[in-house]
C-alpha cells in the first residue's frame, strides 16, 4: 500500500484478516507518518482550477420581527403589479409557494384569469349578478331570520349573510385550522373571504383574531417551500430562508445548524438519503440481526442462537443437543474430525454460503464505518474543551497585551478543525453507502466503484492525515501561544490551508465525479465552502471570507507583528519558497493523484511576506499580489 | 353559542320540515333531544331500493349550522358510497358543507345518492368493486338487501 495511513479505508481483504481486531490500524512494513513529515504540497497550481460552487449559497434569518417585514414585501410586489387587494395577494402567494417569481411567470404566460382560477380566489358561482342587497333587510340563508342590512356582510363573491352567523362561521373555521383559507359560506362557493371583512368582522374577538393573524403571519413559513423553521427544541421560533441552491447547512441563531433540505442535523457530505437510511440503521437492530445471521443458527432443539466457537462441525448448544453446522440438523455426539457418527449431510450449498458471506460482509463493512464516523465525533468532542480553552486565553491574551497580536490564524485553525472532523466523520457514511453495492448498483460497475473507492479514500486518508496534525498543534500550552513561536504559527497555517484544499477537492470528487455521475436520480450534498459551511455574520474572521474569495485569508500574517519583527515590506521573497513552489508543481505533474509528501513549511521562519507568498495556493498572480518584487 | 338554548333555525327547520315534507322523506325530532332526528327515505323509483324503507339518524352537533349534520344510516343497504356502518360519503356533510344548506337539502342529497351510486368514490371498497366489476350482479344484491333489510 503506498499511502503511509491508510487505516480508514475499507478493504475486504483485511477485514477479513482481522475480523475480531479493529483496533490493528497498521499493517506490517506500514509506518505511522510522523508529523513532521506529514508536508503539504498544495502550490501545485492545482487550485487555479475550481469550478465548482460558483455562486454559494445564500440565506436569511428570519425571526419574528423579520418575519412580517419580508412577508410584506411579497405581498407589496404582487399588490403593485397585480393591483389587487391585499387578501387576493395573500391567497395568490400561498398557493404559489410565496414564490414570486413562479407566480409572475404563470400571470406572463396564462393571464391574469387563469391565474386566478388557479389560485381558486374568486368563486366558481361569481359569474351569477350579485344578491339584491340593496333591499332594507336581508333574508341570512344560515339562520333563516331577516336581518337588517347594516348587520350584514356580503363578500366579493356575492353571498351576504348575517355578522352574527358570519362570525360564528369564521369561529369555527379558524378554531379547527383552517385561518388560510377561509371561505364564503355560500353553497358550493368556496371563494375566499377579504382579509379587511375578517378583521372587522372579528374586531370584538381578540383571541381569534390574534390566531388568524399568527395563522396569515406563520404562512410565510410554511407554505413556502424556500423557508424553513429552525428545528430547535424548544422551538427558538426563527426560520431561515434560502435563496438559490436549497441545499445547504444554514445555523440560526439559537446556535443550531440544521440540514435545510431534510431539517436533521448537518450530514454533509452524505445525501439526505444516506443519511435517513444511516440514522435507520443505527437505531434499529438490524446489524445485530444480520450478525445473528451469519455466525450463528438456531438450535433444532431449543431454537435459541449458537455461535460456533471453534473447533469441527459437530456443535453442541448450551441446552445440550448436539447439531450439525452445516446443516442445522440435529446429530448425535459420536464424531471424527471429518464426520459425524450416522449423518451425511456433506453437501455445500452455494446459496447458503453465498448469503452468510453477503450478510458477514455487510456486518462488517457497517462496523468498519461506524467505528471511523465514531472516531471522528468523539474526536470533535474531545477538541471542543481544547478549543472553548484556547479561544478563552485568546481573548484573554487580545486584551491584556499591550502590544497588537492577532490571534485570528488560531481561532480560524480551531474552527476549522471543529468542522473538517464533523465533515470527516459524515464522510464515512457517505463512504459506506456510495461503494456498498446497495444504493447504486445499478449505476455503477464494480470496476468503476473499486476506481472510485480507491480515489475518495486516498483523498480522506490525506484530509485525515492533515488533521490530525493540525488536532495536535492546536492541543498546546497558553504560554506557547502567547510567545506565538514563529514555526508553530506557520506550520498551524499551513495546516489550515491544506485542510481547506484539501477539503475543496475532496467535495471537487464527490459532487463532480461520484455523485456527479449518476444518472438515475439526482443526489445533493451540501456543498463545502457555502457560507453555510460556517457561521455567517462576524463569528469567523479568516473563513467566512473564504466563501467569497476562493482561498483562505489570514488577516494576522501581513501585519509583521511576530516577536522577531520580521516585516520588512522591502525584503524579497526568498529562493527556498520558490524552489520549493517549483518542485510542489513538478511533483503535482508527475502524480495523477497528489499524495502528502514533505513540503515547505516547517522549520521556515523567514519573513511575513515570504509565509504568506508561501501560504496562498492561488494563481501565481495571487502569490504575485503580495511577493513586493 | 348557548348550549342549551336551541337555536331559532333549528327550531324553524324543524317546524317546516313537518309541516310541508319532502316527497319520500320524513325526520321526526326526539322527544328527550331536539337535536336528534328519526328519519326514514323511501327508496326512489327506478333504483335498486325502490320499495325499502330505510331509517336513518340524523345528529345536529354543537355547531350547527356552522358544522355539517352527522348522518348515518340504520339500515343495512347495500351501496357503494355507504359502508357497513351506516356511514355516508357524500361531499356536502364534509368539506362542501355551508351553513346555508339544511337538514331538508342534505336528506334529498342522500336520497339522490341512492338513485345514483357513485362507484368511483367508494366508502365501501368491496361494494364498489362489485358495482364496476358487475353490475348488474351488484345490483340484485342490492334489491335483495332491500328486500330482507328494508321492507315491512
Amino acid at each position: 500500500m503506498g499511502t503511509p495511513h491508510d487505516c480508514g479505508a475499507y478493504s475486504v481483504e483485511r477485514m477479513m484478516e482481522d475480523m475480531y481486531d479493529y483496533d490493528s490500524g497498521y499493517s506490517e512494513g506500514e509506518e505511522e507518518p510522523s508529523s513532521d513529515e506529514a508536508g503539504m504540497d498544495f502550490l501545485d497550481g492545482e487550485c487555479t482550477t475550481r469550478t465548482h460552487h460558483a455562486q454559494p449559497t445564500r440565506w436569511l434569518l428570519i425571526d419574528a420581527k423579520k418575519l412580517l417585514q419580508v412577508q410584506e414585501e411579497a405581498l407589496a410586489s404582487v399588490m403593485a403589479i397585480l393591483g389587487c387587494s391585499r387578501s387576493t395577494a395573500r391567497s395568490l402567494l400561498m398557493h404559489f409557494r410565496w414564490n414570486t417569481e413562479t407566480l409572475f411567470g404563470m400571470m406572463a404566460e396564462r393571464g391574469l384569469d387563469d391565474l386566478y382560477r388557479a389560485a381558486r380566489i374568486t368563486s366558481r358561482s361569481a359569474k351569477t349578478p350579485l344578491a339584491p342587497c340593496d333591499a332594507a333587510e336581508l333574508a341570512c340563508a344560515a339562520c333563516l331570520c331577516d336581518v337588517a342590512r347594516p348587520d350584514a356582510t356580503q363578500m366579493a363573491c356575492g353571498h351576504a349573510f348575517c355578522n352574527d352567523c358570519w362570525r360564528q362561521h369564521l369561529a369555527v373555521q379558524i378554531s379547527e385550522g383552517r385561518s388560510r383559507r377561509l371561505v364564503c359560506m355560500g353553497v358550493r362557493c368556496g371563494a375566499v373571504c377579504d382579509e379587511e371583512q375578517v378583521r372587522q368582522l372579528l374586531a370584538g374577538e381578540a383571541a381569534l383574531l390574534a390566531r388568524y393573524e399568527r395563522s396569515l403571519l406563520e404562512s410565510y413559513v410554511e407554505d413556502n417551500a424556500m423557508t424553513r423553521w429552525c428545528p430547535s427544541v424548544p422551538h427558538c421560533g426563527n426560520a431561515v430562508r434560502v435563496d438559490g441552491e436549497p441545499h445547504c447547512e444554514p445555523e440560526c441563531s439559537c446556535g443550531v445548524r440544521f440540514c435545510f433540505s431534510c431539517t436533521e442535523e448537518p450530514h454533509s457530505p452524505c445525501t439526505c438519503e444516506m443519511w435517513k437510511r444511516w440514522k435507520v440503521k443505527c437505531h434499529d437492530d438490524s446489524e445485530t440481526k444480520n450478525w445473528l445471521t451469519a455466525n450463528t443458527k438456531a438450535c433444532p432443539k431449543c431454537g435459541k442462537p449458537v455461535e460456533k466457537n471453534g473447533g469441527c462441525n459437530l456443535v453442541v448448544c448450551m441446552c445440550g443437543q448436539a447439531f450439525c453446522w452445516l446443516c442445522g440438523e440435529s446429530t448425535g455426539r459420536e464424531h471424527t474430525w471429518t464426520s459425524i457418527s450416522g449423518h451425511s449431510c456433506g453437501r455445500y450449498s452455494e446459496e447458503t454460503s453465498a448469503r452468510v458471506d453477503e450478510a458477514q460482509r455487510n456486518v462488517k463493512r457497517y462496523t468498519h464505518y461506524h467505528l471511523r464516523r465514531e472516531a471522528h465525533m468523539s474526536s470533535q468532542k474531545l477538541e471542543a474543551p481544547v478549543k472553548a480553552k484556547l479561544q478563552a486565553s485568546i481573548d484573554k491574551l487580545e486584551k491584556n497585551q499591550s502590544t497588537l497580536k492577532d490571534y485570528s490564524w488560531l481561532s480560524t485553525a480551531l474552527e476549522q478543525l471543529f468542522h473538517v472532523r464533523r465533515i470527516l466523520g459524515y464522510s464515512y457514511v457517505f463512504a459506506f453507502y456510495m461503494f456498498g453495492n446497495d444504493m447504486f448498483r445499478e449505476e455503477v460497475t464494480p470496476a468503476q466503484n473499486a476506481l472510485n473507492q480507491n480515489l475518495f479514500e486516498d483523498q480522506q486518508q490525506q484530509l485525515e492525515g492533515e488533521v490530525e496534525r493540525l488536532s495536535m498543534m492546536t492541543e498546546m500550552t497558553p504560554d506557547r501561544i502567547m510567545e506565538a513561536e514563529d514555526a508553530l504559527r506557520l506550520d498551524v497555517i499551513n495546516s489550515t490551508v491544506n485542510i481547506d484544499t484539501r477539503l475543496v477537492r475532496l467535495y471537487e470528487l464527490l459532487e463532480n465525479d461520484l455523485l456527479g455521475a449518476l444518472t438515475l436520480g439526482c443526489h445533493y450534498i451540501s456543498p463545502y465552502k457555502g457560507q453555510s459551511q460556517l457561521r455567517s455574520g462576524g463569528g469567523v474572521h479568516g473563513l467566512s471570507t473564504a466563501a467569497v474569495g476562493g482561498s483562505l485569508e489570514f488577516p494576522g500574517l501581513g501585519t509583521g507583528a511576530g516577536p522577531s519583527g520580521d516585516g520588512d515590506p522591502t525584503r524579497p521573497a526568498s529562493p527556498p519558497v520558490q524552489a520549493a513552489t517549483a518542485a510542489g508543481v513538478a511533483r503535482a505533474a508527475a502524480r495523477a493523484v497528489p499524495r502528502q509528501t514533505q513540503g515547505l513549511g516547517q522549520g521556515s521562519t523567514g519573513s511575513g511576506h515570504r509565509e504568506r507568498a508561501a501560504l496562498v495556493p492561488g494563481s501565481p498572480s495571487k502569490r504575485m499580489r503580495h511577493d513586493p518584487r | 353559542m348557548a348550549g342549551g338554548q336551541l337555536p331559532r333555525r333549528i327550531i324553524k327547520e324543524t317546524s317546516r320540515l313537518m309541516s310541508e315534507p319532502a316527497p319520500g322523506i320524513s325526520a321526526h325530532p326526539s322527544e328527550d333531544n331536539l337535536r336528534y332526528f328519526n328519519v326514514m327515505i323511501l327508496g326512489p323509483q327506478q333504483s335498486p331500493y325502490e320499495g325499502g324503507i330505510f331509517k336513518l339518524e340524523l345528529f345536529l352537533p354543537e355547531d350547527y349550522p356552522m358544522a355539517a349534520p352527522k348522518v348515518r344510516f340504520l339500515t343495512k343497504i347495500y351501496h357503494p358510497n355507504i359502508d357497513k356502518l351506516g356511514r355516508i360519503c357524500l361531499d356536502i356533510l364534509k368539506d362542501k358543507w355551508s351553513p346555508a344548506l339544511q337538514i331538508r337539502t342534505v336528506l334529498i342529497s342522500i336520497q339522490a345518492l341512492l338513485s345514483a351510486p357513485n362507484p368511483d368514490d367508494p366508502l365501501a371498497e368491496n361494494v364498489a368493486r362489485h358495482w364496476k366489476d358487475n353490475e348488474a350482479e351488484a345490483v340484485a344484491t342490492a334489491k335483495e338487501w332491500t328486500r330482507m333489510y328494508a321492507s315491512q
